[in-house]
């Protein structure tokens, strides 16, 4: 009878469990919606501005963090956020930042010239193991201070000689440094929250920063709620309340929720939706700064593909016989450009030199020159190597079948998941491989530098000493035409010696509901939240909220 | 008792040695991967590439690098998270247990009431047209993966109906579609072998008694049927819940649900190596406790098992 007892208790038991945790599951509250909920791709690794590199990253920085500028919502133009003026001295050299007195944290303590100077000698800092540090190595004394030659942080060319003075010194003129003064790396942090919690400054509980809207709520991979930061300089200009990121890291279910009203900003779409998108009116991709195309190893370890791909004729070929409109027309199908060159449209001043248009006949013409030339008879059987996904793969058999059918190429296709592509590919264990590059600033340089010798993002072997000697120059440069012209002439070394295959210029994929106002599209595809609002009229027309 | 004691203390140092295994294994394998937490597209300098790999000790030899790991584990402590840097691993776990707690019980709740109702009717209508039709169905569930499922259910009741939301997280309604996705193919597992194990049961000589002294068939089969009947589903239940609990990384990624499913994979797939294993061990602590707890409550449910 005991036994019998014991049983039913455990069954009992194991129910009672069971329902209690499903009461307990099912207690959750849901809170109030947003102002404004988008869709932010991915938990941002960090909050620390000094310490991430990437996309998500920088929406939810820009308004929890101000620079020194900010980005204009429909332009690449420097407004003053944190400074209210700057002046550049005539050689290009020297920056002198005003900062504005009615600059605060959300603390309510002042902002200064002294939290620029502390936070980016903190950039610079070996310990700190800033990715984007090199962005900003113009500083007189940066690079030095990372790579620990120089020990001393107050040689850094940074100084501030009053709270409202912030000066910079850069070892030579950078035309575009500017810009980076909006960028994140660049922004500011709350030394004495650093200082007090050094583990946990990033949390809800701590958080002080100097953006337009501060951090009230973060849970895991769930949501990241922002509300208006009262004591920001501009606060009366900021129009939203409450804004809410969602870290979706599947674009569909972030369709999904677009559809059915849950968000009002998605960042990304699935490509197989696009057509149907494009009917929509709150749909539409617009130009951005960056480009797919493909690298050509010419430091290959097999010594009779090293000759074939070191051959310029062979990797004009395979330019030539690349259906690039094909791509973009029935593979990405949301408007991108085919690319003719590598530095994508969109940049005020800058002219690109272009290489010519699809012509698989010349291409056919130029292989067997140069495959006579090697004295190959046959070209050797090669590869293209891709991360594992959809959309790479479908370009990959277009591209496949280009070959084979205009070269008489025999091109297999390589996938592989995203962390051995990138080993794969640094360690030049490669033939062709896919690849992507989204700008870091509006300035052609930063399409441009990374083909120079032995630039850790080069990885195709590809060295044109005229051209590392042009990107040189303009680095120096002070003058913005005559720079962009040595860009140009750099941009033309590029593409007459193939260092890629440009195949074509990305689009943004953004969908946005027409009742938020201030959104614009711009090639950097950045959006401050503090630009934006809410007509609410509109709102309560179409959907009753 | 005494039998019990020594029972618990030989499955607790099993297990120590269990996840010792695991764990040695799990960091060789994941060293000898290619790739690394830090590697990207944008390569930074070599010497700030540096930099951020002595920041998480990965300048050290392997055998330092296992040594101070295993120290720290054993200490409780899992390390700070490679990709998600404002957390330690601890911390991920911690926060996402609960949800996974949450939307697992529920669909555990879901499998069981689906999978032993539907088990148990086949199981004594046998051969006619609702048990063909329900196991009909079960094979189904066990073949459909979850991810037509959902796509499926969230066509109908959200695109079409919208009686409920497309994703996200926060209150019960969140949790209807995923759960019950998450439970589908469990349920049509637990279905079968109720309907298996009643019928074993349900040709026994003591429920011919219990027909014999007038019961109704109702009482004969939920009083003496289903006590022997339901004894696969127990043994199979730990193993599921291990399974439920962690979730699935389709079905948290299909309904955007921070849930820890999506760690086991992505952890891995991002060489966040701190986090991939914690997963690891969390998921051979689970499922050891389970089979543990499956044991035991065998010699509660019958009485010719015995502990040892």
């Amino acid at each position: 009878m005991r036994r019998d007892r014991i049983r039913n208790a455990f069954a009992f038991s194991l129910g009672a469990i069971l329902l209690i945790g499903a009461g307990i599951a099912t207690t959750g509250a849901s809170i109030e919606p947003a102002d404004l909920t988008f869709h932010n791709a991915t938990e941002p690794e960090s909050l620390d501005p000094a310490k991430v590199t990437g996309v998500p990253e920088g929406r939810v920085l820009r308004a929890l963090f101000s620079g020194l500028t900010v980005q204009a919502p429909d332009s690449s133009e420097s407004l003053p956020d944190i400074a209210e003026s700057w002046n550049i001295s005539p050689n290009g050299k020297v920056y002198t930042f005003r900062i504005r007195k009615t600059a605060r944290w959300s603390d309510g303590s002042p902002c200064t010239a002294d939290d620029f100077v502390y936070s980016w000698r903190r950039l610079f800092a070996p310990e700190t193991a800033a990715k984007y540090a090199y962005l900003m190595w113009a500083v007189d004394g940066a690079e030095d201070y990372t790579k620990g030659k120089l020990k001393d942080a107050a040689k850094i060319g940074v100084a501030a000689p009053d709270p409202y003075t912030f000066v910079v010194k850069l070892r030579e003129p950078q035309s575009y440094f500017i810009y980076l003064t909006a960028f994140y790396p660049s922004y500011a942090v709350h030394r004495a929250t650093l200082e007090a919690h050094p583990k946990h400054w990033h949390k809800p509980e701590f958080f002080v920063g100097n953006g337009p809207f501060t951090l009230q709520m973060r849970l895991i991979r769930e949501r990241m709620r922002f509300v208006k930061n009262e004591y920001y300089w501009d606060a009366a200009n900021v129009k939203l309340e409450t804004v809410d990121a969602l870290p979706i890291e599947d674009n569909g279910t972030a369709l999904n929720l677009y559809l059915t009203g849950a968000i009002d900003w998605t960042t990304d779409v699935p490509a197989h939706v696009v057509p149907q998108l494009l009917q929509r009116d709150d749909f539409k991709p617009t130009p951005r700064l960056g480009i797919y195309f493909y690298r050509i190893n010419q430091n290959n370890k097999d010594p009779i593909k090293k000759a074939f791909f070191g051959e310029p004729r062979v990797r004009r070929a395979l330019y030539l016989a690349l259906d690039r409109k094909a791509i973009c027309e029935r593979v990405t199908r949301a408007g991108d450009v085919p690319a003719r060159h590598i530095v994508p449209p969109g940049l005020d001043g800058y002219e690109s030199p272009k290489l010519p248009d699809y012509d698989p006949v010349e291409a056919a013409r130029l292989m067997q020159a140069a495959l006579s030339h090697l004295k190959m008879s046959k070209a050797p059987t090669f590869s293209i190597l891709y991360n594992t996904q959809d959309t790479h793969k479908l370009i990959a058999e277009v591209v496949q079948s280009g070959w084979r059918k205009h070269l008489g190429l025999d091109v297999k296709l390589e996938n592989m998941e995203w962390q051995s592509y990138l080993k794969t590919e640094s360690s030049f264990e490669y033939d062709i491989s896919r690849a992507g590059w989204i700008g870091d600033y509006p300035d052609p340089n930063t399409f441009l530098d990374l083909w120079q010798t032995g630039n850790g993002n080069n990885r195709t072997g590809w060295s044109d000493p005229d051209f590392d000697r042009l990107i040189v120059l303009a680095s120096k440069e002070v003058d913005v035409r005559k720079r962009l012209g040595l860009l140009a002439k750099a941009e033309a070394r590029a593409l007459a010696g193939q260092v890629v295959i440009p195949i074509y210029f990305y689009v943004t994929k953004n969908c946005v509901r027409p009742w938020i106002k201030g959104w614009h599209a711009n090639v950097q595809d950045r959006h401050n939240l503090k630009f934006l609002s809410i007509d609410k009229d509109l709102r309560r027309r179409m959907i009753g909220r | 008792m005494r039998d019990v004691l020594r029972f618990l203390t030989l499955r607790f140092l099993w297990l120590l040695a269990t996840l010792w295994v695991v764990f040695t294994l799990s960091f060789v394998l994941m060293r000898e991967v290619p790739g690394g937490p830090f590697l990207m597209e944008q390569q930074v300098d070599p010497v700030i590439q540096k930099q951020i790999e002595a920041a998480y000790d990965l300048d050290k030899t392997k055998w330092e690098q296992y040594v101070i790991t295993l120290g720290k584990t054993v200490r409780g402590d899992l390390g700070p998270s490679f990709k998600m840097r404002d957390y330690t691993v601890n911390e991920i776990l911690a926060e996402g247990m609960p949800r996974s707690v949450a939307l697992g019980t529920l669909a555990l709740l879901i499998a069981l009431v689906l999978g032993i109702v539907a088990g148990t009717v086949s199981a004594s209508r046998r051969g006619g047209f609702i048990d063909r039709g329900l196991m009909l169905v079960a094979t189904i569930g066990i073949a459909l993966p979850n991810f037509v499922i959902a796509s499926i259910l969230i066509l109908v009741f959200v695109i079409q109906l919208s009686w409920l939301p497309a994703a996200g997280w926060g209150s019960l309604r969140f949790m209807i579609l995923p759960a019950f996705c998450l439970g589908a193919p469990f349920a049509a597992y637990i279905a079968r072998l109720t309907r298996t194990g009643m019928l074993e049961t349900l040709t026994q000589d003591y429920v011919r008694t219990a027909h014999a002294k007038g019961l109704s068939p109702w009482r004969v089969v939920t009083g003496h049927a289903m006590k022997g009947g339901l004894l696969p589903v127990a043994s199979f239940l730990g193993p599921a819940v291990a399974g439920i609990l962690t979730g699935s990384l389709v079905i948290e990624k299909i309904f955007a649900i921070p849930g820890l499913g999506t760690y086991f994979v992505q952890a891995a797939l991002n060489r966040d190596y701190t986090l991939a294993m914690g997963c690891v061990l969390f998921y051979t602590l689970l499922v050891y406790v389970m089979n543990l707890l499956v044991d035991i409550s065998y010699t509660i449910l019958d009485p010719r098992v015995r502990l040892d």
